[in-house]
This record gives structure tokens, C-alpha cells and sequence, in this order.
């Protein structure tokens, strides 16, 4: 194993593969470096230098919504991905090349999303993607990287739509549904809980994680007992708690983006609906908006979130302590820490199967398992998507930050391929 | 029981938000026939003036105080340097030049205090009041306090004083009032200053409410607004508040008493489609 793989906890398939995979790097590298002398002999000098410079760098793309309605995820993404790359940059680049980062602005827009794709494939050649968008626009996004063979991982986005189908797209976060499953599973078995209402956020992220909810709660022979959409943005949730609390129902469980966490937490907490019924909450609980607008309120609320940052593991107190010194955030957020992730696991890619599209893609396809920031193994099935285990944590108000309740590793939970059924 | 009194009291708490946007869109209107959907933008600006000066002096009277004055001044500048040079034109240049300035606060806000949401806690507005089994949180209570305060207040300068009687004469003719003596331009800059004060009230409370300032805030209100002036009747204050909190009272309800799938924004939009469709005039309009 090299180094690198065992600093980042990674297992290649096949040594085989690996080696394989460098002596085609190195064969591709002579090959442009004699294109480059021929290229001086016939006086293109200026061209050539240009050329050369080039051939230093990797040009790794990434998109998301950096402006617009959903900026605060983007930018957040964009921290992420900017500090990996800083990070392997100062470490010497990848095997010797410095990393190239074009980044576009999608603003959360489908069309925007499959053009910015479209114009760093073509205009800007990177050869692979880290995807910093949210799932509407990644699903859009996906088939324009998987036509050009130009390989993408998708950080944040859980719908299986981003992956399913594009042989090209790889993704490192959850799937949805299987956040909804581990919460209902944690909610019935270990806190025998029986009846439960559901607030959803009416778009593919939410309705997944509901259709994980419901599936456990049928299987485990709970009872839902309200169940309501609500629209990205929603912050009003005063008629929908004071009706759950007429209900009395032993749990609230919601998903949706961190903005409607927030403030159903707040109301619930006023109208006295928590902490007497259990309030769990959907991944998006570590964005910055949770940090800065659940005040007092909140304490208890478990959350299902992708990885811990206040986990004790070596690599993630180091990886902290440079994060928030290195950009000023008190907190790494889901989507910085998901896409420090992704990046980590590109960079790895690009050291075993070299800096053109094909190789970075099967040397993607050929990881089975990769480290988290959390410090926990996770293992790749065959669909291009994570066994990612689940930090069940809970929010505690006194050190406003989230303390481990169990990282859900039971692979019967965690599995995404089963949720592929319900989606075309 | 109790769960509708509860829910009663939640509808008028939403429709008192509500209507602090209409009523200022509903003058303007009503005077101008200009769709002053940037109203949404003064609202946001106001959120975020008051929580600077929140940060800056540490009193929330203060920081309420100066942003109601300085979205007030605000308005009187939009009023004076975008809408006046485009009276002469077809109202959809204004309309048009509105809802740029909409979009560029939303940007300006983005600039200036990034793009997640700021948190505008004031402690001594969290938590509830009980009374009996019902609650209202203290940020409500306050929302519903000052609502009461700013319509009557309005209610007093536009039928009591030389400036109501001056904008609701130029509401029926502008030109009659001119020549009558009465200096319109001024009536009209004090009106803006009110209606954007108003929004400004709005933007700050509901910052509260939520513990959340954020540069798309005025996006949802804006487009509720202008339903909500055409459903009054299109430039009445009285239908326009009665609007306001008819569609609050819908959505509550909608929401508590009916299966219906979808979301709170949904059920305002077929509301507000089902009202046009039964009485195009709005509420208080004339056929």
C-alpha cells in the first residue's frame, strides 16, 4: 500500500491495478513530454511554454450555487474544496503537479448547472469533477460529465437520481432514504419510540428521507400520525406544531434544508412540543444556518448527519485545528466538510490512476473503502455510492456544538442499493 | 378547543406580518398606480439596519427606532430619484425598475453580510406567555403590539391630518389636488417614508421572530404583497388588511383541517387564484 493510501486510510482494489494504472502515467507522461520537444524543434516556443506549464498542473473542476438563494451551501462547499486543495498544494501537489481548481457559479439553477458543466469540459479540459451542488441541479447536471466520460463525485447530494443511471458519477454523502431509515431504526429500537409525525421538505432530498422513515416505521410496526410538505425555505411552523402537539406523539422527524430546521426547532421549543416529543432532524443540521440560529432553543434534537467533527480521532482533530485556523469558521459545515472529503478522495484517485478522465475513473471505480474526516472506513459498493456510517448526534446547547450518540455502522441501515427500487 | 383558539391566535399573528408589506404597498398603489414590489427590499434592509444597529448599540429600542427611520428615508429616496423620472412613462417601466431594485438589495445584502442567515437574537423577546393552555411567544406578542399601534397610528394621519387628507385626495386626482394648492410631491415622499417605516417594523420583528436575517427575506413577501393588493382591491387599505389576514387564516386552517399535500405557499397561491377568479375587483374594489 502506498503512503498516501495509508494516511488516508484507503485500501486500493488490486495492487495490480495500482501499478498498472502508474506505469500508463508514466508512459502518457513521456509521451507528452516528447510532443513537447517536438512542438520547440518546429519553433512553437510560446505555444509549447504554455504547454509545459500546463502539463504542472491538474485541473480539477467543481460547481455549485455560489450566489443565489442556496449561496450559503455553495460557498460553504467551495471553503471545502479550496482548503483540500491548498492542503495538497502545500504538501507538493499530486505526484509532484500542482492542483488547478475551476470552480463556476450554478446559482442552484438546472440550465446554469448543465452549462458551467458543459464549459469546463469543453472550454477549461478538467478531467474530473468535484460536484459542491445540491441535488436538483447535480441530477441535472450528471448525464452532461457522464456523456464526456468525465468522472464526478457528488458531495452533498442525496438523491439517488445524481448517481443512478451515470456510470461516470460517483457519490461520497448518504442517500437520503438511508438517513430516514437509521433515524426511524435509532427512534423504534433503541428508544422504543411508537408514534411519530413527519414534516418534509417537498423536493427529492426531503421526500427521500421520508420514504426511508416510512418504510422502517411500516417494517418496525410503527404508527405515523401526521405527515406534512413543506416548501424549501419555509421558516413558519407555528399552526403544523401546535397541531403535532395536540397529537402527542413520541417524535417529530424532519427533513429539509438547515433554515427550516432552525426555526421548526425554535417554535416547537416555544410551543412546548419539544423536548417532550423527540425532534430528529435530517442531515442538514450542520449547516452554518443551524449554528447561527437555534440560540437557547434546540438541546436534545438528534441529528443524522454524514460525519463528526467533534469526534476524537487524530486526523479530525488535526483536520479541524488547520480548517478553522486556515479559513476563520468556528465550525466546519456538512457541505465543507463533505467536499474536503470528496476532494481527498479525488486527489487519491488522481495519485493511482493519473491525471486523464479514464484513469481517475476507474481508479475511482476500484476504491473499496477511503477514510472519513470523521476517522471511520468507509466501503464502496458496486453503485458508485458510499456504505457511509452515520453519526447519530445530539444537539447540546450549553457547548452549542453536536456530541456523538452512536455512529450507525449496521450495513443492513446504511446500505443504499436497496433504495434503487424507488427510483427511475 | 384549544388547539383552535391556538391556531386562531397564530392566524392573526401571520396576517399582522402580512399585512405590514400590503398596507404600504396598498398607498403607494393607491396613489401612484405603481407596483412597488421593491417594498419587499426595504422590508429586508430594514431586518438588516436594525440588526447592525443592534450590534452596534446593544439596545434593541434604538436599533428599531433608527431603522424605522432609516428605511423611512430610504423609501423617500427610491421614491424621489427612481419612481418620479418615470411617472410620465407606461407604469411597466416602474413595475420593471421595482423589481430590479428588488433583486439588487437581495445581491447588496448578499455582498454585505454574506449569504447564510444572520442571527438577530434578543433575548428578552424569546420564550412565550401562557394563558391558560394557550401560548404566544414573546417576538409575537410584540409583532401583534405593534401592529395595532402602527394601524392606528396610520388610521390617524390619513383621515385626521393635513397629510391624509392631502394622499387621499391625490389617490382620487392627482392633478385636481395640484391645482387645488396642495403640494402632492410632499405628501407622496412622506407617504413612501410612512409605508417603508412600516415594512421596516416588519423586517425587524420578523428578524426577531425567526432569529433570522437573510438576503432573499423580502423574495416570498414580495409576491404575497402584490396578491394581496390586488385581493384588497387594488389600492384599498381596509380590503388590503382584510386580505391579509384572510389569506393568513387560510393557510392556518387549510394546514391544520385538511389532508390537503402540500405546503403553506401552495395553498396561499390557489387561495389567492380562487379569490381573483370569484371577485376579479378584489375585496373592497369596484367592478
Amino acid at each position: 500500500m502506498c503512503m498516501y493510501c495509508a494516511m488516508a486510510g484507503l485500501q486500493p482494489a488490486s495492487s495490480d491495478a495500482s501499478i498498472e494504472s502508474s506505469h500508463r502515467e508514466r508512459n502518457h507522461r513521456l509521451t507528452r513530454r516528447g510532443f513537447n520537444a517536438g512542438l520547440l524543434a518546429a519553433g512553437l516556443g510560446a505555444s509549447s511554454v504554455a504547454r509545459a506549464a500546463d502539463s504542472q498542473t491538474i485541473k480539477i473542476g467543481t460547481f455549485g450555487p455560489f450566489t443565489g438563494p442556496a449561496a450559503g451551501l455553495g460557498t460553504e462547499a467551495k471553503k471545502g474544496i479550496e482548503f483540500a486543495v491548498a492542503q495538497a498544494n502545500a504538501k507538493g501537489g499530486i505526484n509532484g503537479k500542482k492542483i488547478q481548481l475551476v470552480a463556476y457559479d450554478d446559482r442552484a439553477n438546472r440550465a446554469e448547472a448543465v452549462s458551467v458543466v458543459r464549459k469546463m469540459i469543453e472550454s477549461d479540459g478538467v478531467q474530473v469533477i468535484v460536484d459542491g451542488s445540491v441535488s436538483l441541479t447535480s441530477i441535472a447536471a450528471a448525464p452532461v460529465a457522464n456523456d464526456a466520460k468525465i468522472p464526478m463525485v457528488a458531495a452533498y447530494s442525496n438523491a439517488v437520481g445524481v448517481v443512478k443511471g451515470e456510470d461516470h458519477v460517483f457519490r461520497w454523502a448518504s442517500v437520503a432514504d438511508v438517513q430516514g431509515y437509521v433515524i426511524a431504526h435509532h427512534a423504534m429500537r433503541e428508544r422504543k419510540y411508537k408514534t411519530f409525525a413527519v414534516l418534509m421538505q417537498d423536493e427529492e432530498y426531503g421526500r427521500g428521507v421520508v420514504n426511508g422513515v416510512e418504510k422502517a416505521v411500516e417494517e418496525l410496526k410503527g404508527k405515523i400520525v401526521y405527515k406534512k410538505p413543506f416548501a424549501p425555505g419555509e421558516r413558519e411552523f407555528r399552526a403544523i406544531m401546535t397541531e403535532i402537539k395536540t397529537l402527542g406523539v413520541d417524535s417529530v422527524i424532519m427533513a429539509g434544508f438547515s433554515p427550516s430546521l432552525t426555526s421548526a426547532a425554535r417554535i416547537g421549543y416555544e410551543l412546548e412540543v419539544f423536548p417532550k416529543a423527540q425532534f430528529y432532524i435530517s442531515c442538514s443540521a450542520t449547516e452554518i444556518n443551524w449554528y447561527s440560529g437555534i440560540g437557547q432553543y434546540g438541546n436534545g434534537t438528534i441529528a443524522s448527519l454524514e460525519f463528526l467533527a467533534s469526534t476524537n480521532h487524530p486526523f479530525t482533530k488535526e483536520f479541524v485545528a488547520e480548517y478553522t485556523k486556515a479559513t476563520g469558521e468556528k465550525v466546519v459545515s456538512h457541505q465543507a466538510g463533505l467536499m474536503y472529503d470528496s476532494s481527498r478522495l479525488v486527489f487519491d484517485a488522481i495519485k493511482r490512476g493519473g491525471t486523464k478522465a479514464d484513469g481517475i475513473w476507474r481508479a475511482l471505480g476500484e476504491t473499496k473503502s477511503f477514510m472519513n474526516l470523521s476517522g471511520v472506513d468507509v466501503k464502496f459498493t458496486e453503485l458508485r455510492e458510499p456504505l457511509l456510517p452515520i453519526a447519530l448526534a445530539g444537539w447540546d446547547s450549553a457547548s452549542q456544538n453536536y456530541k456523538l450518540v452512536k455512529f450507525e455502522k449496521d450495513e443492513a441501515l446504511i446500505d443504499p442499493r436497496p433504495w434503487y427500487k424507488y427510483y427511475k | 378547543m384549544t388547539l383552535l383558539i391556538q391556531q386562531l391566535i397564530n392566524a392573526v399573528e401571520l396576517g399582522s406580518i402580512y399585512a405590514m408589506i400590503a398596507v404600504g404597498l396598498a398607498l403607494t398603489y393607491g396613489v401612484l398606480r405603481i407596483l412597488h414590489v421593491a417594498q419587499a427590499g426595504i422590508y429586508a434592509a430594514g431586518a438588516y439596519i436594525g440588526l447592525f444597529l443592534y450590534q452596534v448599540t446593544g439596545s434593541f429600542v434604538l436599533a428599531l427606532a433608527g431603522s424605522v427611520i432609516l428605511a423611512g428615508i430610504l423609501g423617500v429616496l427610491i421614491e424621489r430619484f427612481v419612481y418620479r423620472p418615470m411617472l410620465p412613462r407606461p407604469r411597466i417601466v416602474a413595475l420593471i425598475a421595482s423589481i430590479g431594485l428588488l433583486i439588487c438589495f437581495s445581491d447588496l445584502f448578499r455582498i454585505l453580510g454574506g449569504p447564510n442567515q444572520l442571527s438577530f437574537d434578543i433575548r428578552s423577546l424569546n420564550g412565550s406567555y401562557g394563558i391558560g393552555h394557550l401560548l404566544i411567544s414573546k417576538a409575537d406578542a410584540a409583532i401583534l403590539g405593534g401592529t395595532i399601534l402602527i394601524f392606528v397610528s396610520l388610521w390617524f394621519i390619513l383621515q385626521k391630518t393635513r397629510l391624509g387628507f392631502a394622499v387621499r385626495a391625490a389617490a382620487q386626482d392627482i392633478e385636481t389636488t395640484e391645482i387645488m394648492g396642495i403640494n402632492v410631491s410632499r405628501s407622496v415622499s412622506w407617504m413612501f417614508f410612512l409605508s417603508s417605516a412600516v415594512a421596516a417594523f416588519g423586517g425587524v420583528m420578523v428578524g426577531v421572530l425567526y432569529n433570522a436575517v437573510y438576503p432573499d427575506m423580502g423574495d416570498a413577501i414580495a409576491y404575497k404583497g402584490l396578491a394581496l393588493i390586488v385581493i384588497g382591491g387594488f389600492g384599498s387599505l381596509t380590503g388590503t388588511v382584510i386580505a391579509s389576514f384572510l389569506l393568513a387564516l387560510t393557510e392556518v386552517f387549510m394546514t391544520t383541517y385538511t389532508a390537503v399535500p402540500l405546503s403553506r405557499e401552495a395553498i396561499a397561491m390557489l387561495f389567492l387564484v380562487l379569490l381573483i377568479l370569484i371577485r376579479p375587483q378584489g375585496l373592497l374594489g369596484k367592478a
